[in-house]
């Protein structure tokens, strides 16, 4: 197997590992939208989802910038989430800027480093419940191969959401959603309370909790609130390698 | 989208009964709305114990109650987990989620329950409990203007002590913070310089928000950016 098969392996290895034990959701979009940047050619992505209200939410980010975050953030106003939401295909911009797409949106990715975005919808029967965005540094789009991969990475995010449950998929996929990005939340926060009290930044108080829950075999959303409630601090979580 | 559905939903609350204050008004307009036979505004600190803050409809305390003093039930679920806890059906599914509540419940005239979490992230305020005489789940409209009622609602509550209802509605209704990972960061950085819970630092930071005249978003980058600074 080549390096890629290994990683996409791995990736599916771990994926359906998830669904089986006990379930972190938000381990999993974060894993997941780590695994895109390392398997094909892009240089951040995220996850994101819609909410019951219609707003799309980061729930899984390859990386916790907080400019990076908010270029998925605005994409409520307009871009190729929002695009790809409405219209449940996929969207490529392979020069941003340049085609004069999404003002706004294009001229903040290009202030961010980023020449070009792809995105590729979450979709549940007829229903689009969110989308896996895609950023590259170097202008283009990915190969078909490549599509494909993404494509399958987003549909394992859609089946892990839902679970199997007796119960209506509405109500599972509300559930789960209100989880995910509730827990999303609950991570921000304990981001702010442990990068002030060990000084340390956003992205590095992240790793440190979730290096703590893979250690600890605990929910990343548990650690958040151990931090939060002033269990965990920085003696327990250890510093930034 | 949010803020058009906010607004409306604001708009409906304030034409409701003037003798009614605010959050009793939003359960008026829970019941109105949603097609529900009772809504309920539930405080709560611990997971342990609730307090009604504002009811609408029929019944709706007793079967509220029921849960507290039982120690199960949809809405302890739901404050626990921080997840929307929906029963379409007490009588047919209950049983095997909440044996004791569910048989007192549908005697009492619940069928189906609704137990809407009111909370950002780790703060827990309480939750917006809904029920209905028959069963049936709500519709995806009424999920998300029932979810909207219990992001109103928990607006309110963290601004007890506020004195215009106005300030705090135009801040639900401009100020769309909840999806900003920045706020949420600048949140839990002020509790740590405040020395405070994070529902308190939240309120601090609207504060500041609505003395300097901006949006809640900008207040929170300067936060996270080591500019604003906060002094017990």
């Amino acid at each position: 197997m080549n390096g890629r098969e290994e990683q996409l392996s791995r990736t599916f290895v771990e994926l359906a590992d998830t669904l089986v034990r006990d379930f972190d959701v938000v381990e999993l979009l974060h894993v997941l939208a780590m695994r895109c940047v390392e398997v094909v050619d892009v240089d951040a992505a995220g996850l994101l989802l819609v909410d019951r209200r219609g707003t799309l939410r980061v729930a899984g980010s390859s990386a916790e910038r907080v400019r990076l975050l908010e270029l998925f953030e605005v994409q409520n106003e307009e871009g190729p989430c929002l695009d790809c939401f409405r219209t449940g295909e996929r969207v490529v911009e392979e020069r941003l800027g340049a085609s004069g797409r999404w003002p706004r949106f294009a001229a903040e990715a290009v202030a961010a480093g980023f020449n070009a975005v792809e995105a590729v919808p979450m979709r549940l029967r007829d229903e689009v419940i969110g989308a896996l965005n895609l950023f590259r540094v170097e202008p283009g789009r990915l190969d078909d191969t490549e599509s494909s991969i993404c494509r399958a990475l987003a549909d394992v995010a859609t089946i892990a959401l839902i679970q199997a449950r007796s119960v209506t998929e509405a109500q599972v996929l509300t559930e789960q959603l209100h989880m995910a990005l509730n827990s999303r939340v609950t991570i921000e926060q304990a981001k702010g309370v442990l990068a002030e009290r060990a000084h340390v930044g956003m992205d590095a108080a992240f790793e440190l909790m979730r290096r703590f829950a893979r250690h600890h075999n605990r929910r990343l959303a548990d650690v958040a609130q151990g931090v939060i409630a002033g269990q965990l601090g920085v003696g327990e979580l250890g510093r930034p390698t | 989208m949010e803020v058009e559905r906010n607004a409306r939903l604001v708009a409906a609350i304030d034409e409701g009964r003037s003798d009614r204050p605010f959050h009793a008004r939003l359960c008026d307009r829970a019941v109105e709305g949603l097609g529900v036979s009772g809504a309920a505004l539930i405080l709560m600190s611990d997971g342990e114990t609730g307090a009604v803050a504002a009811a609408s409809g029929a019944g709706i305390t007793t079967i509220e109650d029921l849960q507290f003093a039982i120690g199960e039930g949809p809405c302890l679920e739901a404050y626990r987990t921080g997840v929307p806890v929906l029963e379409p059906d007490l009588q047919a599914a209950g049983a095997s989620r909440w044996p004791m509540f569910a048989a007192a419940a549908v005697e009492a005239g619940a069928e189906a329950v609704f137990a809407l979490p009111m909370a950002v992230g780790a703060i827990r305020c309480g939750v917006l409990y809904l029920y209905r005489n028959r069963p049936g789940m709500l519709s995806a409209e009424q999920l998300a203007d029932g979810l909207a009622l219990a992001d109103i609602g928990t607006t309110i509550l963290l601004d007890l002590h506020s004195t215009a209802v106005a300030a705090i509605v135009g801040d639900t209704v401009d100020g769309v913070w909840h999806h900003r990972a920045v706020v949420h960061q600048a949140t839990g950085m002020a509790s740590v310089q405040l020395e405070c819970s994070l529902a308190e630092a939240l309120a601090r930071l609207r504060a500041l928000a609505y003395s300097s005249e901006r949006s809640m978003y900008d207040v929170a980058v300067d936060v996270v950016a080591g500019l604003v600074r906060f002094e017990p």
